[in-house]
Formats: C-alpha cells, structure tokens, sequence
C-alpha cells in the first residue's frame, strides 16, 4: 500500500476500535493503527470509515476484514492524523476510493478546486479535487488490482491498490488466515453493538490481546490498553455483526471521548509548555495523548488523586478544582473533568497561573457536553 | 522566631494559616487567622505532606517538590524549606500567589537557618 499523506498528528490514543467512527463526526483524515508488530489505517470523513487497511508483515487485510481485524481487539492503539482537504484528496486517490463530496475546510491556504492530473492510464475517471499551487508532489506509480472489493466501503471504484512487499523478518506474528477478498459479509444486521455474537463466519486467525470484553461492558467506552500479548494467538472468531460506522454513529454517545474534546485537548497539547495530557479515572486511561510514558504518568496521576480523596472529606471545603505538584523538570496536575480525572504534564516555563487559565478554558469549552 | 517569620505570609491578603511541617506530617509551628485547625484539618494536612512525598518517590531521585491544592474558595501551597521540612500556606482564592511565593523566596533562608 502506497504511504498515504502524514497529516498532522493529534496524538496517541487507546480505544475499541468502535469508539473511532463514533467519535470522528468532524474529522477528517487518517486514524493509524498499530497492533502488535503489525500497522494500518482508518480513512475517515466526518465520522465514516471510507478505507481500513492493516498489514502485518506479508499479510494484508482491506476493507472489512481489517476493521473486523481491528474490532477483534478490545483496544487497539492509534494516532488521530488530521488532513487538509488536499492531503485527503490525495488519501482518497491513494485508496482508490471516489468521492463526490468534496472537502471544504476553512483554509485559506486553499485556493480553489483544480483538476489535479495524474500520468496512470488506468485510473478512471477522477473526482476534482482542491488542489494548492504549491503541492508538486508527483503520485508514484500504483498498481490498481482489478479484483473488485466484496465488500463495498462507500465507493470503492476498484481493489486497494496492491504492492509487492515483503520484509522477511515480519512472517512470525503475522495474521495468517484470510485476506480481504475472502471474506464476505452478509447484509448488515441491525444488532446492538454492544453485544459481541460469535459466530463461525469471517474467521480471521492473528495476534489478538486475550483479554476479552466482557457481555455486559460497552464498546463503545475507551479503556485503558492492556498489556501487550506476544503469545502465538489461537484462531479468533470475528461476529459479522460488527456493526458498520453508519449504524455506530446513531449509537448514543458516551460524553467523554467526543471529537469535540479531541479538538480541545489537541489546542491545549499544541500549547507552549504541556507535554502530555490524559484523561483517567480509577480503573481505565481513557485519553492519551502525548509522546510521555502514558501508563507511568497515569500511575502518577492516580497516586496524586488518592492523595486529593484522601483530604478532601477531612478539610470540608468542597470538591478540589485541581492539585498540581511541581518537580525541577516540570508540573504534573490533575482536575476532576466530568466524570474522570484529566492529567497535564507540562514544562516549568507553565506557573500555576497559567495552568489555573487552562482549566478553566476546558471547563468551559467543554461544559456544553456536561448537558447532554 | 520563627512565628515571626510566618507571621509576615499571614499578614498577606486573602492568607489564613501558615505551618511549618515536616516530611513526615508532623507540625513544627503553625500560625492561623480566621480558620480552626481541628484534629480533621492537620490530618488533611498530614496527608497532603504524605501522600504528595510517595507521588514524588515514584521519580527516580525524589527530587524536592513544591504541590498546590485548589478548592472552590481555598487553596494550598506547599513549598520546600530545607530536606525534611516544609512550608504550607492556607489562602482563599482571592490571594496572590505571586506575592506569597515571593515572601516564600524573599524568607526562606531566614527559615531554613530556624530549623
């Protein structure tokens, strides 16, 4: 698979692979996807899954067999790449897949829709696409497979275009049963995705974390990632009834976890001075985001929250609005956020202040969610 | 002496208690304006010097550390004096911390020498 454009990262995640699709209503751009030594893709405009590749040393999977791939792990790890409407464009036409809805995204950086023109003969008719003057970069040459997707991902002109590649070093772990094309699967059933029905349908066989979630807990919620399981996995059966992303995105909606709060806390990341942000609460890390050591920092947090617990019935003075402890290296702070903790880790040049002007901006930039 | 010194936080806008604490939780000195320090109130105070001492030792050298704690209308403010010993300031909101991490800079040495 040709690499698609980088995009910029809103950071690192661990979730169900569920709670992308319905928590990207206003994204746009790639969600990469690593499990194991194995990495992939998720395509998305606004909420729909247009594409999902994932490839593991000489295995790869497309289109649903991925997403069935991914749903088969209770959390996979990922990283949020937001596109312009260029770098989708050009994901779009990496993907094969048309689109006839054209991106329009305030950037003025945009001059307008131009034709962009690609030397393949074999690529059919091309959706136009807003294009800068700047952009010179030249498509490298793909192999458009003529085998015709089974299962139709929203426009799929033509198969994913297919590369020849095969890292010798990468045969071990990789998934081994069934490509994409093998799989098909039956008309969409209206099931709760919350349930996970096994069946004897789409086998896909591969590394898969053995902790399986419970019936009674919902996959729609974020937990924490569990730890890495490098054991020879047995075969997994995948339900066919994973529901598609349009069935997800009318699922109702956890509060925490929204794409609204992936954009607040993605300005705040982007802020001089914070490194890390999570959102935890006793049992799970519900948001990671940053390059730090999410699970040290998370242990941190929760060390500093007991603390906070612990004094605040004695001192009867309220609920605590946050507590941050200053080490020579940096701050860490922790603040009650809905019904989890949230936790920044931030440089010194940040005074306490400024991280008192922070909060509060999330607390109001996120309290029209506290409604619903 | 050393009431003294404290006295000069106290005298601050908007600050209701100054404590000299040690890392343990124990109280060397404290002085107060308007507030109780009930049994409740110094086993809070413990706490916040233990437990704030256990999250720094999860660092690979435990080194010092200063912890601010908000509440809807107080906040506290603890600061190193010198290895075991600590300064912790109890405010209402409306205090600058500015100013009183300046009288913490502008004292520290005077308090350190008293302990």
């Amino acid at each position: 698979m040709k690499e698609l454009p980088e995009g910029k990262s809103l950071g690192w995640m661990q979730a169900p692979a569920s709670w992308i699709s319905s928590h990207t209503v206003r994204f746009i751009g790639v969600v990469r996807v690593v499990i194991q030594d194995g990495a992939g893709f998720i395509l998305i405009k606004k909420g729909k899954p247009l594409f999902h590749y994932f490839k593991q040393g000489t295995i790869e999977l497309k289109g649903h067999a991925a997403l069935d791939y991914f749903n088969s792990h209770p959390v996979i790890e990922f990283n949020l790449c937001k596109y312009t409407p260029d770098e989708f464009a050009w994901a779009m036409k990496l993907c094969n897949i048309e689109d006839h809805e054209p991106v329009v995204l305030q950037e003025p950086a945009v001059s307008g829709p131009v034709s962009r023109e690609h030397s393949l003969p074999s690529r059919t008719a091309e959706a136009p696409v807003a294009k800068t003057a700047t952009d010179t970069r030249i498509p490298d040459p793909v192999v458009v497979s003529p085998k015709v997707h089974p299962v139709d991902e929203r426009a799929v002109v033509s198969g994913p275009v297919a590369r020849e590649h095969n890292p010798p070093s990468r045969t071990a772990e990789a998934p081994v049963a069934k490509t994409a094309t093998d799989i098909r699967i039956s008309d969409p059933v209206m099931v709760s995705p919350k349930v996970q029905i096994v069946e004897e349908r789409a086998t896909v066989s591969g590394p898969v974390a053995r902790e399986h979630i419970p019936a009674s807990r919902t996959t729609d919620a974020p937990i924490a990632k569990p730890d890495r399981d490098n054991r020879i996995p047995d075969q997994v059966l995948v339900s066919p009834q994973v529901p598609t992303a349009d069935k997800r995105a009318v699922e109702p909606q956890p509060v925490v976890g929204d794409d609204l709060e992936v954009a607040i806390f993605s300005q705040i990341r982007d802020q001089d001075g914070i490194v890390a942000i999570a959102v935890f609460n006793d049992h799970r890390t519900v948001i990671m985001m940053g390059d730090e050591d999410g699970e040290v920092l998370v242990k941190i947090a929760r060390k500093m929250l007991e603390t906070a617990k612990k004094m605040t019935p004695r001192l009867k003075w309220g609920p605590f609005v946050h507590m941050t402890i200053q080490i020579p290296s940096g701050n860490i702070i922790i603040a009650p956020y809905h019904d989890n903790y949230l936790c920044l880790l931030t440089t010194r040049t940040i005074n306490i202040g400024h991280i008192r002007r922070i909060l509060r901006d999330l607390q109001q930039k996120s309290a029209p969610q506290c409604v619903s | 002496m050393l009431k003294k010194i404290l006295n000069k936080f106290l005298i601050l806008h908007d600050v209701r208690g100054v404590i000299v604490i040690r890392g343990d939780g124990s109280i060397v000195e404290s002085i107060k304006s308007g507030m109780e320090y009930n049994d409740a109130f110094m086993a809070a105070v413990s706490t916040l010097m233990v437990g704030s001492k256990a999250t720094v030792d999860n660092f690979s050298n435990a080194p010092p550390f200063m912890v601010f704690m908000e509440f809807p209308d107080y906040f506290l403010l603890l600061a190193p004096l010198r290895e075991e010993f600590f300064l912790l300031v109890i405010a209402q909101n409306t205090a600058n911390i500015g100013q009183i991490n300046q009288e913490m800079k502008k004292n520290r040495e005077d308090l350190v020498a008293l302990l």
